[in-house]
């Protein structure tokens, strides 16, 4: 935006008091952002009115000019070739014109700029030289029309070219990029006498929307120096080329490689069940290089190691002392006889990863990271003795060090002491840290769990993020893991790494990927079939991702494929008492039984909630090391925070406050760059009581299910203890999609436990069709589901509802569901709910007739009853006033409030009344008929919700 | 499709040489010269940058139908546009105090600007503008004018002293009464709901 600020302008001083001359000051302070195109807006217009005022200044000439122009836009616009005669010819105009007229001093011009290459990665920048403008036309480059005391113009360049390159870089589409597909899009930009983009138009597209897209997205954050006319700067529009051009080196820290051997056969199925998992038997494999480790250390020790002395040769290089021995006399030891060695032979990484492992055991971090680095250079020099399984080693272990520190400080900040000022907590006390400027965390705890609210706006406007510069950490960690999983494609912490923090920036198809590929690397290890179906149910995917967890657990171990599908976390009390005194098939069983009232789209042939459980577990297991810890309890109860924020102390504890949207955070501590979290007190006592009012929570953005908007009645049926419910609907706008795409409709009866009793299932086409669908409803059944499924997307609407009448065992008058249909006047006929003039409506929409039908069955009233008396009131759902309106039962002539009528001697006494809505506002209402009858001492009640517009 | 709407695009508007040419020299110069001075001036006094584009627009379309009776003996192209546009900024005024929409809130003042390091100090500084500014609508019009003609045009006190046809003492002295009187009412409590009046 372009800024007029007060350096544009001078001010006399005036003789002022103080006290009005800093007013004086800030007055001056004051200035005004005008938008950048207003003044190049105002122009054309200013010129239109002048030539309605003034035709005759403007020749027969230049109007044949326009004619012409427009002439070639209608005929030749499309061509190239045509567009640049269309240039030229301007150019010919212009100069023309140029001799009639005086050049306007600071008229902008068509320029063209030399494009902008972005090659991925910037290997080699352009030189500054390489970016000439060209000058297309105008007079302003006419030598007979600019006046020699004016310094020539000048067309805008781009400024900060690397910071250019680096955002263009940015917003080149990571997948396009792996496969080699670039492109240039011609650009016109409208680039304002600041320097600024005003306007970006596109100009000449480069055939794949997505760099058209990345590019348009790009521009207005492009700097340039302004083009000049008499020395002055002044905007104009630019044609201007963003190149991306794809280069096979990633420069993406997070990017797998693409090695060979493990890049698949186009038609490979991976996940297929028929090819993987040849993985049997305990995950905890020794580390690829371990054996080659060994014998090299084993060399570099020569003498000075013997197995009683050291212990083992595999614990030396594990860094852990073997059983039986203390550990810190044993590690000085061994540390002692590593540095020998190193001494000894310098050119053998052995035992250079073995003592930078002892170092990092010790505490001393940045000395390990040398040691680990001083091996890979050994290990990775020309000639060197060593298997890529041994650089993955050490390329894995650097990466880990690098990463522990980039994960114990993700996120971190402090929360500045001011910002507490805005809100009040008179429960919490602590003013901890008033001194410091920052909160205490104390008092960030205090608020937190008493004023949860207050404390969210806090957070937002006094959290001040501490944790800048660490990316660097994270493109050294991932780098150092890509390079592991490039020496040797089945390295599994490595790529855990790699597909984890993937995972935590929710580039869930490039998860997918990566996990494919080191399945197949390493010939279906399950950690890889845990992550390729936490991405999978990420995509909506969910049978897909079902599937891997069922691979995952044929090659787990018993321990831990029990410890994913473990709900005790889900469940309290009594029924957790239950649970955990199961074993086995007992186990699964109960856990089936847990899950199958809670899946929520019975049409999918997957139990969605189901699935999203493991897949937090897998996450959980990974991340956190296992599922029982207190982070893993939360993660599976709720899910990935929508936030986390982290405060330290002093001692280096850290706590993290995890954000789920509504109510307290759920806080955390943890010690320095441990992994290991613990909630706080306050946090697992709220985390307790959460127990009793939202145990878990489902929550998945990948598959969504709506609330479908229905009519749903239930009836008394003819057979004694038989219902009928009848669904009257639509396809939701959401999931019309229309008339090619289909959707799955489902209709289901479940018992009390939410077995299936009775399934109903149709394709129907993704349109909005009202519907009515009518189903008894046996003894056993209590519950009814209406559903559409949308395959493709994984999209959902559902219904869920009670499939009987309350009330309806007790004795005494009762009445079935309302059913709002259109209103009409059925005449004579007998009222039935199968009459042909009888169309319910879906309610999906809001009601905008002046009346509506409503129909309604009373029953059991005739012995108690000889009469009774009808009237509707509407409630409005928001405020809740409450109005009669004149209403027209069947058969009778005219509206009255109220209606004395008489009962059917045989069934149920079945009403349809016509209901006047015309002094009805819209807003949200309920419905109310009542049915008073004096004779039984009491009245029935009916209500249906409606919007009316 | 596509490339037809661009290139007729391109063609009426990349090329303002062309159409700069249809208007008198002298008046394009100003319209570059000057705009930014009747933008301020005008931005001063009216309620949202939106308003005050429509009036310097109303502006320079007056000033261009009077073009050619502008004397230049009488005053300064500068002078004769800023006359035009307290007559303009009246018109818009009035218009408004008829529709009863004189109140300027806080939050439609995205675009004034003051040049503050932190986000923080940047909406202390914006709220204390506007205080200003609604302070300054309260005064008579006369200390409006001259207010908008130093803060908002960033006139010299000699140009002030031409526009309004007095001396520069008397600049001066109107200044010092209009800051007088601005402190005075953005110190009054009542201002939050001022209603401007003139």
């Amino acid at each position: 935006m372009k800024r007029s600020t007060m350096t544009d302008r001078s001010f006399d001083d005036l003789a002022l008091p103080d006290d009005l001359a800093s007013l004086d000051a800030e007055l001056r302070s004051i200035s005004y952002e005008e938008r950048p195109s207003f003044g190049p807006e105002l122009l054309p217009q200013l010129e239109r009115a002048w030539m309605e005022r003034h035709p005759e200044r403007h020749g027969l000439r230049r109007r044949l000019a326009v004619a012409v122009v427009a002439g070639l836009l209608l005929v030749g616009a499309g061509v190239p070739s045509a567009r640049a005669s269309l240039v030229r010819f301007m150019d010919g105009i212009q100069g023309d014109r140029g001799k009639v007229d005086e050049p306007s001093p600071t008229a902008p011009t068509p320029m063209q700029l030399a494009p902008l290459n972005v090659e991925s990665p910037l290997v080699d920048p352009a030189p500054e030289t390489g970016r000439t403008g060209v000058l297309l036309g105008g007079p302003a480059t006419s030598p007979t029309a600019e006046r020699s005391e004016w310094p020539a113009p000048t067309m805008p360049e781009i400024a900060e070219r690397a910071r250019a390159e680096d955002l263009i870089r940015r917003h080149y589409p990571l997948a396009l990029q792996r496969a080699g597909i670039g492109g240039t899009v011609g650009l016109l930009l409208w680039v304002d006498s600041t320097g600024a983009v005003d306007f970006v138009n596109l100009g000449r597209g480069s055939g794949v929307q997505e760099l058209d897209r990345a590019a348009l997205e790009v521009a207005p954050s492009l700097r340039f120096r302004a083009a000049s006319r008499r020395g002055r700067p002044v905007g104009t529009w630019v044609e201007f080329d963003v190149v991306f051009k794809p280069n096979p080196e990633e420069n993406d820290p997070f990017s797998l490689p693409s090695v060979d051997p493990i890049d698949l056969p186009i038609d490979a199925q991976p996940f297929d069940p028929a090819i993987v998992p040849e993985w049997r038997g305990d995950i905890l494999l020794p580390a690829p290089g371990q054996r080659e480790g060994s014998e090299l250390l084993r060399d570099a020790m020569g003498k000075e190691w013997t197995e009683s002395r050291l212990g083992p040769i595999e614990s030396i290089l594990a860094g852990e002392p073997p059983a039986g021995r203390a550990p810190t006399a044993w590690r000085v030891e061994v540390g002692r006889a590593l540095e020998s060695a190193v001494a000894r032979d310098p050119d053998n990484p052995a035992p250079l990863l073995a003592l930078a492992r002892l170092r990092r055991k010790q505490g001393l971090r940045t000395e390990a990271r040398v040691l680990f680095e001083r091996g890979l250079e050994r290990a990775i020099r020309r000639g060197a003795p060593v298997s890529p399984t041994l650089v993955a080693e050490l390329q894995y272990e650097r990466g880990r060090l690098v990463e522990e520190i980039w994960l114990a400080r993700r996120g971190s900040g402090r929360v500045r002491g001011d910002a507490f000022s805005a809100g009040s907590c008179p429960q919490a006390r602590s003013s901890g840290g008033a001194a410091t400027g920052f909160a205490s965390v104390d008092r960030l705890i205090a608020w937190n769990y008493l004023c949860p609210g207050e404390f969210g706006d806090i957070l937002d406007k006094g959290f001040e993020t501490t944790d800048v510069g660490l990316s660097a950490d994270l493109t050294v960690a991932m780098a150092s893991f890509r390079a592991a999983v490039e020496a040797y494609p089945a390295h599994v912490g490595a790529n855990i790494e790699i597909l984890l923090a993937l995972a935590d920036e929710g580039r869930w198809t490039e998860v997918m990927d990566g996990a494919r590929r080191f399945v197949w690397a390493s010939k279906g290890h399950p950690y890889g079939l845990l992550l390729g179906g936490l991405a999978l149910q990420r995509l909506g995917r969910s049978e897909e991702a079902r599937d891997q967890f069922e691979l995952a657990f044929r090659a787990l171990s018993q321990t831990e494929g029990d410890e994913l599908r473990d709900i005790e976390v889900l469940i309290a009390g009594k029924q957790r008492e239950e649970y955990l005194a199961l074993h086995g098939e007992a186990r699964r069983e109960w856990e089936r039984a847990f899950w199958a009232p809670l899946d929520p789209i019975l049409t999918s042939a997957v139990n969605e909630r189901e699935v999203e459980h493991t897949a937090r577990a897998s996450y959980a297991l990974l991340r956190f090391g296992n599922t029982l810890n207190d982070a893993a309890e939360v993660w599976l109860r709720y899910g990935r925070p929508t936030r986390v924020r982290v405060v330290s102390a002093n001692a280096g504890v850290h706590t993290e406050f995890w954000d789920y949207g509504g109510g307290p955070d759920i806080t955390f501590s943890r010690l320095g760059t441990a992994g290991n979290m613990d909630l706080t007190p306050e946090g697992r006592a709220y985390l307790n009581d959460l127990r009793e009012v939202l145990p878990h929570r489902y929550g998945t953005l990948a598959r969504t299910v709506f609330t479908l908007p229905a009519q749903l009645s239930r009836f008394r049926g003819l057979e004694p203890a038989a219902e009928e419910v009848e669904v009257d609907t639509e396809v939701p706008a959401l999931l019309a999609t229309g008339a090619e795409d289909t959707l799955d409709l489902g209709v289901f009866l479940l018992g009390a436990d939410g077995s299936k009793i009775s399934v109903t299932q149709r394709r129907i086409r993704a349109q909005s069709v009202p519907m009515s669908l009518r189903t008894p409803v046996a003894p056993e059944v209590s519950s009814v589901v209406v559903e559409f499924f949308n395959r493709r997307t994984g999209q959902a609407a559902s219904l869920r509802d009670a499939a009987r009448l309350t009330g309806g065992e007790e004795a005494g008058p009762s009445v079935s569901d309302l059913l709002i249909m259109k209103s009409v006047a059925p005449g004579t006929e007998p009222v039935t709910r199968s009459a042909d003039w009888v169309e319910p409506l879906s309610l999906v929409r809001p009601v905008d007739v002046d009346a509506v039908g409503v129909y309604f069955e009373l029953y059991d009233l005739a012995p108690l009853a000889s009469w009774y008396r009808l009237k509707v009131e509407i409630v409005n759902r928001d405020t809740g006033a409450v109005v009669g309106v004149p209403i027209r039962p069947a058969g009778e002539e005219g509206y009255r409030p109220t209606w004395d009528r008489y009962p059917s001697t045989e069934g149920p006494t079945v009403e349809f009344l016509s209901v006047a809505l015309t002094d009805v506002p819209p807003g949200r209402h309920t419905l109310r008929v009542v049915a008073d009858v004096p004779e039984a001492g009491t009245a029935v009640i009916a209500t249906r919700d409606f919007d009316r517009r | 499709m596509q490339i037809e709407q661009i290139v007729s695009d391109k063609v009426t508007r990349t090329t303002p040489a062309e159409r700069s040419s249809s208007l008198p020299q002298d008046f394009e110069t100003w319209y570059h010269e000057y705009r930014s001075s009747v933008f301020r001036y005008v931005r001063f006094r009216v309620a949202t940058r939106e308003a005050a584009e429509d009036v310097t627009s109303e502006v320079f379309m007056k000033a261009l139908r009077s073009f050619e009776r502008y004397d230049e003996t009488r005053a300064s192209p500068k002078t004769w546009l800023l006359r035009i546009a307290r007559n303009a900024v009246t018109d818009h005024l009035r218009a408004l105090q008829r529709r009863g929409s004189l109140h300027v809130s806080l939050d439609r003042i995205p675009d004034l600007v003051a040049d503050v390091p932190s986000q923080e100090e940047r909406v202390i500084k914006q709220e204390r503008i506007q205080r200003l500014l609604n302070g300054s609508q309260t005064l008579r019009k006369g200390d409006q004018e001259i207010l908008s003609l130093r803060y908002g045009s960033g006139l010299q006190n000699a140009e002030i002293a031409e526009h309004l046809g007095i001396s520069n003492n008397a600049v001066a002295v109107r200044l010092h009464r209009a800051l007088r009187r601005l402190k005075s009412a953005v110190s009054d409590p009542q201002l939050d709901e001022a209603q401007h009046h003139d």
